[in-house]
């Protein structure tokens, strides 16, 4: 069959970037996700920057019509203190955009390194091994506290507000980290390939920076993006109970918004009033999820390949004709059936 | 005389697991010298593969122990180095290729980068910008011209150490272009066509025989002074087995390497090794000259080894094989440990363990490299059936 294939045209560019861009295209869910998480990052950059351009009322402007419904002027309607919603969810965003990443990211830091440090270094009878139990004890006590309900107490500790309501959070929500980080460095660092970067003569803190983290970055990165969902709805739960954050106020936020719009028999009244923040929270988490799902397959090389294979079919790469056994050996598991690790369907399409 | 690579003194390994332990390797010592191959053969379980990995300390201890006995690889006992000198011993020192081909790569890197990192461990050590182990007489000295210690020297277009000039520094500074040169001068080492192709490409791209030459080329790429082989081909299928013992014997002929290569198949030893250990429960039972070990085996259990491959040319009759099964190594038995399966046992065997002695009885005493056996009567041996 080799003699009937095209000579070889390999001009493909392997840039981070254009395979990017290739899984991306193979896989439209995760295409949208990433264009709708683009989007929400723009928009609350603009709102940060620029909020004249597309935020047409102040938080607590009064606007005329009370408990207007949706209309041209007023896209989400109005409240009942004639405050437009649109501009009030478009003013929450950054706010609860900052928060979801901000603390999924600060837990990613925290939990993510000492989970690396308690999976990796955890020799037994020594010092490794004690700060080893000690992490996971820690991590343990903190876990056997339900999340949301230990957040509240810290947040009556602290005081209400923004700022004490995320680091309350931040303070619940690292140990899932360090659990998930421990367990993939567990798995990983008795591979084979461990052991042959140590044959290598790498040093352990290298392999533990290039080889175990490179390969628990994955399942990593997917937990992160998932749980900036989570992240939010737990702030918009706190939100909704009304200690994060105050609604009407300076200062919108989406859970504040829902709680104050569905109280006092308001939703049964006017019920456009919860669409517009609830949807708003809908759209932010379905976003992160989609591009979660997307990140996977472009961190793990094996379904990368298949995902570019599959978009855009192109000839496996000819070689100079050898002996026949040599050739047999030297296939790309195209036509190697034996592959253990087997992409699926390389050339298939999705 | 040239100092060998390595000597093994009376090494003894233990597993603990719970309360049992496991006497691993008891008591193995050896002797390589610079460009000779030596072969480790045995059945699985006794200690080949422990033995491999004891070797650069790649044991991870607990659970495993090195109870006794030195490893003095080039003046050095590597049993006194701590913990974190270690890797500086490994790779540019003690080379290994180990028999799972499949998993040995990292799945997240391209060929590329694999063989450049090890490129880059002995870059930096020659270059001495990266502490290199110091024991005895510097043993990583690169500074001479190659010789038949380094394997791959014969090929090194290196970059040797001159001066610490700051300016010769910035002219060793290796440029990726410079870099990509030299990964592709192994990948065509180890005999990979279109390796610009093969750079580019992630492990599970490759056939288990494909990875299998990259990790040949990486531990080459370090040009270590000893290699040590732990079944590279066992994994492999037969014809892609043969491609890659075809390759290790030619580099072992062009390089001249230093090589402690261990297997369970006997015809692989036979074609690569100048010397042959034979391994059973953990002791060394026979060791000498390939041929001479091969042709007039002097351990009763060697003698059943043999007879229990099967030839290609005989295909009549069942397979022979060695009655009774191999010994729980928790408790090991007593005396030598092959007694309770071998037909030459007598009441001494039971008590004592016999040494490793010289077949020849006029050999003179001491020499490590001419046929001995750990039997007491290894003169009855070549009447055995």
């Amino acid at each position: 069959m080799s003699a009937t294939r095209a000579p070889p045209v390999r001009r493909r560019t392997d840039h981070p970037i254009v395979v990017f861009w290739r899984v991306l295209r193979a896989n439209p869910l995760s295409l949208f996700g990433f264009l709708l998480v683009a989007l929400i990052c723009i928009t609350a950059l603009i709102v940060v920057v620029a909020p004249h351009l597309i935020v047409p009322y102040g938080p607590q402007q009064e606007t005329g019509p009370i408990n207007s419904p949706p209309s041209w002027q007023h896209l989400f309607g109005t409240d009942g203190l004639s405050f437009d919603i649109y501009s009030n969810v478009m003013l929450a965003l950054p706010l609860d955009l900052g928060i979801g990443v901000g603390i999924a990211g600060i837990s990613l830091l925290i939990g993510g390194a000492l989970g690396l440090i308690a999976g990796f270094y955890d020799t037994p009878g020594k010092l490794s091994g004690y700060t080893s139990v000690s992490i996971m004890r820690l991590t343990d006590i903190f876990l056997s506290f339900p999340s949301l309900i230990l957040a509240l107490t810290i947040t009556r500790v602290l005081g209400p507000g923004v700022v004490n309501t995320a680091i309350a959070i931040s303070i619940t929500w690292w140990p899932f980290y360090v659990r998930l980080v421990r367990g993939e460095v567990l798995a990983v660092k008795h591979l084979p390939y461990v052991t042959a970067a140590r044959a290598a003569g790498v040093t352990e803190n290298r392999i533990l920076l290039r080889h175990v983290l490179r390969n628990v970055l994955e399942p990593l990165i997917v937990y992160f993006t998932l749980d900036i969902g989570t992240v939010l709805v737990t702030y918009s739960t706190i939100g909704y109970i009304g200690v994060a954050s105050k609604y009407p106020g300076p200062q919108p936020e989406w859970g504040a918004m829902l709680a104050y719009y569905q109280s006092g028999g308001l939703i049964n009244t006017y019920p456009w009033l919860v669409l517009a923040p609830g949807a708003a929270i809908f759209v932010t988490v379905l976003a992160f999820s989609l591009l979660g799902d997307g990140l996977r397959d472009i961190l793990d090389p094996r379904t990368r390949r298949a995902f570019v294979r599959g978009a855009a079919p192109e000839p496996p790469a000819e070689r100079p004709t050898a002996e026949p056994t040599e050739a047999r050996d030297e296939e790309l598991p195209e036509s190697s059936p034996g592959s253990p690790l087997g992409s699926p369907n390389p050339g298939g399409g999705t | 005389m040239t100092q060998p690579v390595l000597i093994l003194d009376n090494l003894s390994v233990t597993y603990t697991v719970g309360a049992g332990t496991f006497y691993a390797v008891s008591d193995v010592s050896l002797e390589i010298e610079p460009g000779r191959v030596v072969g480790i053969v045995g059945e699985t379980g006794c200690g080949k593969s422990t033995l491999a990995k004891a070797i650069p300390r790649l044991l991870p201890e607990p659970p495993a122990t090195i109870g006794s006995g030195t490893i003095i690889f080039q003046g050095t006992d590597l049993v006194k180095v701590p913990k974190r000198k270690l890797p500086m011993v490994r790779g540019t020192g003690i080379g290994m290729i180990f028999q799972e081909p499949l998993n040995s790569l990292n799945p997240a890197y391209r060929v590329f980068d694999q063989i450049v990192e090890s490129i880059r461990i002995r870059h930096y050590r020659e270059m001495g910008w990266v502490k290199s182990f110091q024991g005895g007489p510097n043993p990583f000295d690169y500074s001479k011209p190659p010789d038949t210690t380094t394997v791959a020297g014969s090929l090194s277009k290196a970059i040797i150490p001159s001066g610490a000039a700051e300016e010769a520094v910035r002219d060793r500074l290796q440029t990726r272009s410079q870099y990509r040169e030299e990964v592709l001068e192994y990948l065509r080492l180890v005999r990979i066509n279109d390796p610009e192709t093969i750079l580019n490409l992630f492990p599970h791209e490759l056939s288990g025989g494909m990875r299998q030459r990259i990790m040949i080329a990486m531990a080459l790429s370090e040009k270590p002074a000893l290699l040590i082989a732990d079944e590279p081909t066992s994994a492999l299928d037969v014809t892609i087995q043969a491609q890659v013992l075809t390759l290790m014997k030619e580099l072992i002929d062009e390089v001249h390497a230093s090589i402690l290569f261990i297997s369970h198949d006997l015809g692989v030893i036979a074609e690569t090794a100048d010397e042959v250990g034979v391994m059973y429960a953990g002791r060394i039972v026979e060791y000498g000259p390939v041929a001479e070990v091969f042709k007039d085996p002097r351990h009763p259990y060697t003698k059943a080894l043999l007879k229990a491959a099967p030839a290609h040319y005989k295909s009549d009759g069942p397979l022979s094989s060695i009655a009774g099964s191999v010994p729980n190594l928790s408790r090991p038995p007593s005396g030598c440990r092959f007694h309770p399966r071998c037909v030459l046992a007598r009441d001494v065997c039971r008590g004592v363990t016999p040494p490793l002695a010289p077949v020849d009885p006029n050999a003179p005493p001491g020499g490590r490299h001419i046929h001995r056996s750990a039997c007491y009567f290894a003169a009855e041996v070549p009447g055995l059936p």
